[in-house]
């Protein structure tokens, strides 16, 4: 409990007080600000992803996608309440001869609508999706490739010009949202302050869920599944809406997203992308929420580092972290973090022993 | 006196000219043009181009095509290939020619102007139809039939009786009847439609759909064509569902070659295995290089070889990169099969990124001449030899897989690893062994598919990844470390892609399936052959 709190209080000190405070000085460049703002989203997907696969063993690997909804919903929105006066839909709508807003597109012309039907969708897709394959207790590798199949699947869609959805272009060409200019250094600021207040808030809420009752389910589902099926509980019920509340996690992490980088493309959806988020929850430590935030940081900065220092190194710098991660870092960063402190106490502990003097 | 020197040398000139351009064979015609004197080039050319000899044909051909050349007073033409220049002798008669290095000077090009050239123009299409070159023949009689001219039916006639090529023969008679249905009356456009309706072809369906658009036609031979277009049409969709059908086939068995490898490991040992697609890629890139080191150091003929050859080498190297995988990462995660998946995703990310660096982006093999071509088996259905090949080499490579695990000490020792590692180990077979064993051949079934894939796609780094998630699904279709799964989950898959690739986008076809294996799971969550019994989950 006494690391938590310092944990939690460095957090706060570096990413709500002395980076906002280095900007507003003109010490922090603010496209850095920017940077870091969208890797707090991820980190924010990251906590989703260790929610379904830490706590529960379900590995999901089409995170991405979910991600991808929301800030395609947050998208269409601002597709639409940015086109130029007079025009009626956006220009690759034009060009493919569409005249008026598809169906799909109608309730994402208000920014309450866009916010609400995105995450709705996504937890209804969810729901559906995942009730139907959890329904007949399929799990583990099978579920996983499935997820993977799904992934795929939605990538090739999305990358369609007649989904219009923007085709491989996505949606892109955003100045305004809510009549705020995405353009300003005020704007990208709040926006960064904003999103480290949701990682908090969305960081305290799944620490009391995992802590909460449902939580233990939950872990128990992981530990062993049919015993807690033959104690009378229903596991599907669990392992759906866990899985159902990682994916909106995702899309409001995808909706954060949006506005900080100003295009959405199918790219950020693909199998490479959803698995990537493993990656960053596996090397923070699986089943722990700041291990998943504290990976996903890790894993982008090393990315933003090599890709330009030396952008042919980088497959094989990501490549030998999963290696490396899989085959040494069983608990991730937080895991060897406890086992050096474990180890600092057995030797203190030695000292001091009884069995010493 | 002078002037009437003049006079009379005038007069005779005069009177003696018509003597000495009296043209009156092809030879004298053809000297006067290969002489260059460009006042009675001219006359030569008409007399040329109005007698219609076809001794003259090929002169002529040269003689458009500005290939005509002067030696010592033989008409001849020049082709440059690879061996160097080839001559033909044009007249009297069309041979090869062969000039000795030292006279090659004395080979001097002769140019008609362009006036000349197209006095030649109305019998072009007369001596492209006698053309030596197929191609030549066929867009001429293709171009005669267009023509709409009825004068050029008797023409058409007797080139298409001397036709022997099987392939330019159809397209001749397909141009008199076309002729004759645009052009002739009531009782050919009658005759023309009977034959089409015997041939049956894509051409005749445009033929038809352009006749029935015409105003001038009768009523009865309107419903006629009508009802020849219909059958052509169904005819048409049941070659389109076995081309469908065929083409399924070819993926549903790469699919099975590719998966058949996944589902022994991922049976055997519990492991996901990511970099599988990557196996396909290094079997490719062996095929790849062996053809270069062919073309580097062997005789030209000897190129078909390499492929053949290349399958045992593409398995052997890529079952010895198996080997080194499984050495280094794989051993460490048996029964992981999670953890494998991240483990192996990260070996397929660095094998693509090596394979980007040494061979660059983009690639491919020759395939050899053997295999290209296809097989006909009815008019308009054609099967690729290259996708029959492949389909072949599944059936082969998976009768070789049956008899490996049901005859032999080794298939045994795999299976009962597969049913009971703990009790194998207990009777004395070395698990250690067989894992490896069996990651070597399941990694080198990926490399002979890979090899089998440069047959129809191009060698790109990550060519893997567009079959392994298939892949993965007809290992979960069929039921894991199963054959008979594999087969049956495979050729489904494939085969139902292919279907809905045809009937809907490409992409919606993918969706489609996924819905497809979802509800599937519903009926048969353990795949279409599961274990029988019960096994406790944890």
């Amino acid at each position: 409990m006494q690391k938590d709190k310092l944990f939690y209080i460095l957090f706060i000190l570096v990413f709500l007080v002395i980076m906002p405070v280095g900007n507003l000085t003109g010490l922090i460049h603010t496209n850095t600000m920017t940077l870091w703002g969208r890797y707090l989203c991820f980190a924010i997907a990251a906590i989703g992803v260790d929610l379904i696969w830490g706590y529960t063993g379900i590995m999901t690997m089409c995170h991405a996608f979910f991600f991808c909804l929301g800030a395609y919903g947050l998208g269409m929105y601002m597709t639409i309440s940015n086109l130029p006066a007079g025009q009626a839909v956006p220009d690759f709508m034009t060009w493919n001869q569409v005249e008026s807003l598809p169906f799909f597109w109608v309730p994402f012309q208000s920014f309450p609508g866009a916010v609400v039907f995105g995450l709705l969708f996504t937890g209804v897709f969810a729901f559906l999706f995942s009730y139907f394959i959890f329904r007949r207790r399929i799990k583990g590798v099978f579920f996983a490739i499935i997820t993977q199949a799904l992934a795929l699947a939605m990538y090739l869609l999305f990358s369609r010009n007649e989904t219009l959805l923007g085709g491989s272009n996505g949606l892109t060409n955003f100045r305004y949202l809510l009549g705020m200019d995405l353009y300003t250094e005020e704007v990208k600021l709040g926006l960064f302050l904003f999103t480290a207040c949701m990682l908090v808030l969305i960081f305290f809420l799944s620490r009391k869920l995992t802590e909460s009752k449902f939580g233990k389910v939950l872990i128990g589902i992981r530990d062993s599944e049919s015993r807690l099926r033959f104690a009378g509980y229903k596991v599907v019920s669990y392992q759906t809406a866990i899985f159902v509340i990682g994916a909106i996690i995702a899309a409001i992490a995808g909706m954060l997203y949006l506005p900080q980088t100003g295009i959405i493309t199918p790219g950020r959806m693909d199998v490479k992308a959803s698995i990537e988020m493993l990656i960053w929850v596996a090397l923070g430590g699986r089943g722990n929420l700041k291990g998943a935030i504290i990976g996903a940081l890790i894993v982008n900065l090393l990315y933003n580092l090599f890709t330009s220092l030396i952008p042919e190194a980088w497959p094989y710098i990501l490549g030998l972290l999963y290696i490396i991660t899989v085959l040494y870092l069983n608990n991730g960063i937080m895991g060897l973090l406890q086992n050096i402190a474990n180890k600092l106490h057995l030797l203190k502990s030695l000292k001091y022993s009884p069995l010493k003097k | 006196m002078k002037y009437l020197l003049f006079t009379i040398s005038l007069l005779m000139t005069v009177a003696f000219r018509p003597l000495a351009a009296q043209i009156d064979s092809a030879h004298t015609a053809i000297t006067i043009i290969l002489t260059d004197d460009p006042e009675r080039t001219g006359e030569a050319v008409e007399w040329l181009a109005a007698k219609q000899d076809s001794s003259t044909f090929r002169f002529i051909e040269a003689a458009v095509s500005n290939k005509l050349c002067n030696y010592k007073g033989e008409p001849v033409s020049m082709e440059e290939n690879q061996q160097g220049p080839t001559y033909y002798l044009l007249y009297p008669e069309y041979r090869t020619l062969t000039i000795p290095a030292t006279e090659k000077e004395e080979v001097t090009p002769v140019r008609l102007s362009r006036g000349d050239r197209l006095a030649f123009n109305a019998i072009m299409p007369l001596i492209n139809l006698s053309s030596p070159d197929a191609t030549v023949r066929l867009a001429a009689f293709q171009q005669l039939g267009n023509s709409r001219n009825p004068q050029s039916l008797d023409l058409l006639q007797q080139y298409a009786e001397k036709e022997t090529d099987p392939e330019v023969k159809p397209t001749a008679q397909r141009a008199i009847h076309q002729l004759l249905l645009f052009a002739g009356d009531d009782a050919h456009q009658q005759a023309s439609l009977n034959y089409f309706a015997g041939d049956k072809s894509a051409e005749a369906l445009a033929l038809l759909e352009t006749y029935t658009m015409e105003e001038s036609i009768t009523e009865a031979n309107r419903t006629k064509a009508d009802k020849i277009m219909k059958e052509i049409r169904s005819k048409q969709r049941f070659i389109d569902i076995a081309q469908n059908l065929f083409s399924g086939l070819s993926l549903g068995s790469i699919l099975i070659m590719v998966a058949l490898g996944l589902s022994i490991i991922y049976g055997l040992a519990g492991i996901i295995n990511m970099s599988h697609g990557e196996f396909i890629m290094i079997g490719a890139y062996t095929t790849y290089s062996l053809q270069q080191l062919f073309i580097a150091f062997l005789p030209q003929a000897w190129l078909d070889m390499a492929f053949f050859i290349s399958l045992p080498v593409s398995f052997l190297v890529a079952s010895l990169f198996g080997l080194l995988i499984e050495r280094l990462v794989i051993r460490h995660l048996y029964n992981r099969p999670l953890e494998s998946l991240l483990a192996t995703w990260g070996v397929s990310l660095i094998l693509i990124q090596l394979a980007r660096n040494i061979f660059g982006d983009l690639t491919s093999v020759k395939s050899p001449a053997i295999l290209s071509g296809g097989m006909e088996i009815t008019d308009g259905l054609i099967l690729p030899y290259n996708r029959l090949f492949i389909i072949g080499l599944t059936i082969i490579i998976f009768t070789l897989v049956y008899l490996l695990f049901q005859k032999t000490r080794l298939g045994i020792k795999i299976r009962a690893v597969t049913q009971n590692r703990n009790m194998s180990a207990c009777v004395g077979i070395s698990t250690k062994k067989i894992d490896m064993m069996t990651f070597m051949i399941g990694s080198g079934l990926a490399g002979i598919a890979g090899c089998a894939i440069t047959l129809i796609g191009n060698v790109v780094p990550n060519m893997g990844q567009a079959y392994i998630v298939d892949s993965f699904l007809v290992v979960v279709t069929g039921g894991v470390g199963k054959l008979a799964g594999c087969v049956a989950s495979g050729l489904g898959i494939g085969i139902f892609s292919k279907i809905f690739e045809a009937g809907f986008e490409a992409v919606y076809g993918k969706v489609l399936i996924l819905i497809l294996i979802i509800v599937f799971l519903q009926y048969k969550p353990k795949g279409l052959f599961p274990d029988k019994g019960r096994v406790g989950d944890d």
